[in-house]
């Protein structure tokens, strides 16, 4: 007989809340599973920096008690997550999963922690993450304290990163969500190359307050999730203007919305933007615009030329290495995992302030010409990579910039949200993933996109061999 | 303006326009003179290489003219909300 903890590796946040709210299944039911997978599954994809039961059995009791007495919080009262261990925890190591920091330890939960508690959720886990958040230039997976993310899907794959743990633990089934964070690709890598659905939010939409600066005008936080329903509904917990973030935008968000569609979209389609795709990868595409011309109209539209990756490449390095000066003038940097990273931000003071101001400058210009482009449209469709994940044990520089699809800087530039979500399998038998893009505050035009493509469509619902 | 280690090391006729592989140089030698001390020389050469590829970028910059006011994409805001009179 089915019962309703059977149903952890494929029940969205809305299944498990029914389950708990029709009794079948106890958040503390659901908290103890997650831990036993992330304990041991989650430790062999190497995705687990922390495990906090004492506090997950806590939030888990609450929520219990909560629930019998009528008090609900909503969708993700009584659901277990885990969380990229950048996200300070009060009492529970923050390691931003470099071993410089693996004793650091804060008092006071990031906002996004504290919104999610609020919300009833159930912190199990602080996840693995690539040291730094990737900015100290890592080219390869062993660039964390945890050891390289391996893919639920294929453990001789990387996971992506930086939200590596995150992609192994949500892709894994082992916990109903997490949360990720990016600068430049961290959530939507790791969601592409675990069969993930990932929300980078717009700029500005949740707030950074707790979290590891890695590049203060490029950091977003967003939700790695089962669904892009599950996606909607963690970015309306997390979501809105919090006075200990001056950047963060006093623009509700709530989910679903009272008259989401579910057809007529307008949608862009980014030419050549599957051009050096890898095969599958390609049909993969090809078919998912099949789907998608059910859902509305397809138009192909190209980026503007504009130094996308120079830019970023100025700045992100420019702001890392002010954020991280002590780290790197100290010599600390000597103690990062990867060798490169005990490297390569030395050259970072060879960015000049005009060099980080004409960058800033330009970027306005991308911004603006980014906006231009996407007006007339409800998503800008593509590829999320060219490539499914790369080998464990090998330099992911060649595969991913070779083949890189040039709107993620152009995006991350912008500030503006994307989806990723699954959309079949390539070579190794790993995932691959279709992306959608839109204009800034636009998450819930993308999640209702988004969301319509996954009812036509079953690449979110099949699970890993380990699953 | 050059920097100190630039001056020091003599290499650059401040009265002449330096030539771009002549201040790619002097950035490195700049790099280096700070932190050459705590890296072999295998690590020396990639701190170089990353210098070259950081340098590249900002050139890239270069190729696309600003005007005067175009401002940089962050604003600051003075504090306070309330009007004193």
């Amino acid at each position: 007989m089915t019962t309703g903890i059977d149903t952890f590796a494929t029940a969205t946040i809305a299944d498990l809340g029914a389950l708990i709210r029709r009794g079948e299944v106890t958040p503390t039911a659901l908290a103890r599973r997650a831990l036993d997978l992330l304990d041991t599954r989650g430790r062999a994809l190497n995705a687990v920096v922390t495990l906090t039961p004492e506090r997950a059995l806590r939030e888990a009791a609450r929520a219990e008690a909560e629930l019998a007495a009528g008090h609900d919080r909503g969708p993700l009262h009584g659901i277990p997550y885990g969380a990229k261990d950048l996200l300070a925890t009060a009492g529970i190591p923050t390691t931003w999963g470099a071993a410089p920091y693996k004793d650091q330890v804060f008092d006071y939960d990031a906002t996004v922690i504290r919104r999610l508690e609020q919300a009833g959720a159930v912190l199990v886990a602080k996840l693995a993450m690539v040291e730094l958040a990737g900015g100290m230039g890592y080219e390869q997976p062993n660039a964390s304290l945890t050891g390289p993310g391996r893919n639920p899907w294929n453990p001789d794959a990387w996971s992506g990163g930086s939200s590596s743990g995150t992609g192994s633990a949500v892709g894994g089934r082992l916990v109903p969500f997490g949360i990720g964070t990016e600068t430049q690709g961290s959530i939507t890598t790791p969601s592409g190359f675990c069969g993930v659905s990932g929300l980078r939010p717009t700029y500005g939409r949740v707030s950074r307050h707790g979290a590891m600066a890695l590049c203060w005008t490029m950091d977003k936080i967003g939700p790695m999730c089962r669904t892009a329903e599950d996606c909607g509904h963690v970015l309306a917990a997390i979501a809105g203007r919090d006075p200990l973030d001056p950047t963060s935008a006093d623009r509700r968000f709530t989910y679903p919305p009272t008259n989401q569609r579910r057809s007529g979209f307008r949608l862009a389609v980014l030419a050549k933007s599957a051009d050096d795709a890898q095969p599958e990868v390609a049909d993969n595409f090809a078919a998912s615009l099949d789907v998608l011309r059910g859902l509305g109209t397809l138009e192909e539209v190209e980026l503007p030329d504009l130094p996308y990756n120079a830019v970023s490449g100025v700045i992100i390095p420019a702001e890392a290495s002010a954020a991280f000066d002590e780290l790197i003038a100290s010599g600390g940097i000597a103690g990062l995992t990867a060798p490169e990273d005990r490297v390569k931000p030395y050259a970072y003071e060879a960015i000049s302030a005009k060099d980080y101001l004409k960058a800033m400058r330009l970027r306005r210009h991308i911004a603006q010409a980014i906006d231009d482009l996407l007006a007339p449209f409800d998503a800008l469709v593509s590829p999320t990579l060219n490539v499914v994940a790369t080998p464990i044990d090998e330099s992911f520089n060649t595969a991913l910039r070779r083949r890189a699809v040039p709107l993620t800087a152009a995006a991350n530039l912008a500030g503006i949200p994307a989806i990723t979500v699954p959309n079949g399998f390539g070579e190794r038998g790993l995932p691959t993933s279709l992306q959608f893009t839109g204009r800034a505050w636009s998450e819930a035009r993308l999640l209702a996109v988004a969301a319509a493509y996954q009812e036509r469509t079953d690449g979110h619902v099949r699970l890993p061999p380990s699953a | 303006m050059l920097h100190p280690v630039q001056v020091s090391t003599g290499r650059i006729d401040m009265t002449q326009e330096p030539q771009p592989d002549e201040a790619m140089a002097a950035l490195d030698a700049a790099v280096l003179a700070r932190y050459g001390g705590r890296l072999d020389e295998d690590q020396q050469e990639v701190l170089r290489q990353h210098v070259e590829r950081l340098r590249g970028a900002a050139a890239q910059l270069d190729a696309h003219h600003l005007a005067n006011a175009d401002e940089p994409d962050f604003a600051f805001g003075a504090l306070g909300q309330v009007d004193r009179v």
